[in-house]
């Protein structure tokens, strides 16, 4: 594995899904029908992994994913592989769209590897450059499931985020040096005493670890959480801004951010490629409010690419790596 | 006046509908056989209420995608766009853009009522709606939003005229006045709306859902021309009684959510009866105007939908019994 040399400021990373190829759709359906193994579901997913990471490179995105291939769902491609889960019957999502929403029937434990191998893939394919290992937070993964055995919201939250922990300290201990949390979910309740009781979950998943620690929160009410979530044990927060027309930039100010930002600076619902003086702009406002240095500031979408088709996440990732490498030469990082 | 019993708002599909429908969009059957998938669905979450002894029939709805689509559909003025986040739910509506005022191409009020007349005759029939407020502020518009919301209700009037019938209770479904952002500006739009609706509609209902109200809102829509109004006490219940508390309305006018209907773990009496008890002591209420869901069920599988419809029917019976005078 060659070693990659990061960037000093405006280092560009992706939020975690890309858009899915064929085979690994595929590979989910047969799956789900029980036509092929855990074991063959991995290898033929591998090839989408690597069609993944080759865009990346082709971008020239600094901090990779897996691209989350192998994950049908955010929520359900985790709980199936623990233990305590059943997965439930079917409820909407929108239209006439459904999907089998879990429930929690027995006590949440550890079963082994959920996306470990599919991260290893990746860095094995990266050419050095570090891959980001990206998971489903407890608070999503407790809200997203039905639960018919704990009493208390708090146990449960706190037994999923066990769960999580050990897959994040094998991760660690194989050299993971970017971990983030994914918790969309937390932003549909932007209140006080839920912000604190994730907090406590994030005490139990990363206390402790040596790796940079990052949560991303997207769409919703994240300008009502904001002053909530401020003295997290994470590094970084990974925020939408682009979709909410960068309305959370003067919240920044107000409640005096001084973490590491992931700054999302392009929509990943709309089909339009913005262009890089677009995304220099959003940097300029965001660098005027004299918050957080360059050194500080992530560019990336502002959530996972996986509704966009290909081409179109493909032409935005490249945009986010040229205004950053001109970012970069105005700001004296690179010559 | 004897406590009331019912159902607050839609249910989800039987496995039957949902093919059905998906059938029914790839072409592959008419939409006389969607039709009557979606009727027998109807028909049997009808019976299941009837059979519970609730006071009133709820609309079962099965066949709309979101609380909008019926009447974004139905309205010349406005069309369905993409997918937003309905509330604190993992759902999500299209979001109706309004490019004019909404002008009634085809009934839907009315055509409900219809419908489930005839399959309930004897029973009284209760209609849900988005609320004006509700639907204007999930909308994207440049109009002005109040005049959006009292030309809503009046598109609401004019389609239960056109149709000619009446839903027994036309309940205006408000989720958006528990929003944090919700203030009494919100409700004295909905009052104008409240009053386009009365010259129709006698008997109306406001719920308001998926969190608690707060309390200068709460107190403003209590003041509102209407029968009842309806909160939920079961997903946040410290905040719900600390309203009561404060503002210790009379619950005569006030219809308690006491069934969680986004949840699969089935009540048991004590826990519902407690509720019950606790609202009735800190408003030193002796009566209730009724007991329903915290919401919907559109949102949980239907064999749970319809157990807590019959458990809704048994303990509401027995708290009337026990507690109520
Ligand atoms: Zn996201």
């Amino acid at each position: 594995m060659s070693s990659y040399t990061l960037p000093k400021a405006f280092i560009t990373t992706v939020v975690g899904s890309y858009p899915k190829f064929p085979e690994a759709q595929e590979a989910i359906e047969k799956r789900k029908r029980g036509l092929i193994s855990e074991e063959e579901f991995r290898k033929i997913c591998r090839s989408a992994i690597k069609k993944v990471v080759d865009d990346y490179i082709t971008a020239g995105i600094d901090i990779i994913s897996d691209g989350e291939q192998t994950r049908e769902d955010m929520v359900v491609f985790f709980v199936e592989r623990m233990k305590g889960y059943e997965i439930g019957d079917w409820v909407r999502i929108f239209d006439n769209v459904y999907f089998r929403k879990p429930i929690v029937v027995s006590k949440i434990e550890y079963a082994g590897p959920m996306i470990i191998e599919d991260w290893e893939y990746a860095r094995s394919v990266s050419d050095g450059r570090p891959v980001k290992f990206i998971i489903t937070g407890p608070y999503t993964i407790l809200d997203w499931s039905f639960n018919l055995y704990y009493k208390d919201k708090r146990e449960l939250i706190f037994d999923i985020a066990r769960v999580l922990r050990r897959e994040i300290e094998e991760a660690v201990r194989r050299g993971a040096k970017f971990v983030q949390i994914d918790e969309p979910a937390l932003s549909t309740r932007p209140m006080r005493e839920e912000a604190e009781l994730l907090k406590e979950a994030l005490e139990i998943m990363l206390k402790g670890l040596d790796c940079k620690k990052i949560v991303h929160i997207c769409f919703g009410r994240i300008e009502r959480i904001l002053p909530y979530i401020l003295d997290y044990p994470v590094d970084q927060f990974d925020l939408e801004f682009k979709n909410s027309n960068f309305r959370l930039l003067p919240y920044l100010k107000e409640y005096s951010y001084n973490k590491e930002l992931g700054y999302g600076v392009v929509d990943v619902h709309s089909l339009k490629v913005e262009t890089v003086e677009e995304i220099k702009d959003a940097v300029y406002r965001l660098l005027k409010l004299d918050i957080i240095g360059p050194e500080k500031i992530y560019l990336d979408p502002d959530c996972g690419l996986k509704r966009l088709p290909r081409e179109i996440a493909l032409e935005k990732l490249k945009n986010i790596v040229k205004a950053a490498k001109e970012l970069r030469r105005e700001y004296g990082y690179e010559s | 006046m004897m406590m009331r019993i019912f159902v607050l708002g839609a249910y989800p599909r039987s496995a039957k509908t949902r093919k059905a429908i998906r059938d029914l969009d790839e072409g592959k059957i008419s939409i006389e056989e969607a039709r009557l998938a979606i009727l027998e669905d109807t028909a049997y979450i009808c019976g299941i209420q009837v059979g519970a002894g609730l006071s009133y029939v709820q609309d079962p709805a099965v066949e709309h995608h979101d609380m909008f689509r019926p009447f974004v559909e139905s309205w010349r003025g406005v069309y369905a766009d993409g997918l937003l986040r309905f509330f604190d739910n993992n759902f999500f509506y299209r979001i109706p853009v309004f490019v004019e005022e909404p002008d009634v191409q085809r009934c839907v009020i009315s055509q409900r009522v219809r419908l489930l007349k005839k399959l309930v005759h004897y029973y009284p029939v209760k209609i849900s709606v988005p609320g004006p407020v509700t639907f204007t502020f999930l909308s994207k518009t440049e109009l002005d939003r109040s005049e959006l919301a009292v030309s809503i209700s009046r598109a609401y009037v004019l389609d239960s005229e056109l149709g000619d019938a009446i839903p027994d209770i036309l309940q205006l479904d408000e989720p958006f006045l528990t929003d944090p952002d919700a203030s009494p500006y919100h409700v004295s739009i909905l009052e104008e709306c409240v009053r386009e609706l009365k010259r129709r509609f006698s008997r109306i209902i406001i719920s308001m859902y998926y969190g608690v109200p707060k309390e200068d809102v709460f107190k403003k829509v209590l003041e509102l021309p209407v029968e009842a109004v309806i909160i939920s006490l079961v997903e946040y219940p410290d905040r719900a009684f600390s309203l009561l508390k404060s503002t210790r309305p009379e619950l005569s006018r006030v219809c308690l959510g006491v069934i969680d209907a986004r949840d699969i773990k089935v009540e048991d009496y004590e826990q519902v009866r407690k509720l019950v008890e606790k609202a009735m002591e800190v408003t030193g209420s002796k009566e209730i105007y009724g007991l329903t869901t915290s919401c919907g069920f559109e949102l949980i599988p239907l064999k749970y939908a319809i157990e807590k419809t019959q458990i809704l029917g048994r303990y509401g019976l027995r708290i009337a019994q026990e507690l109520v005078r």
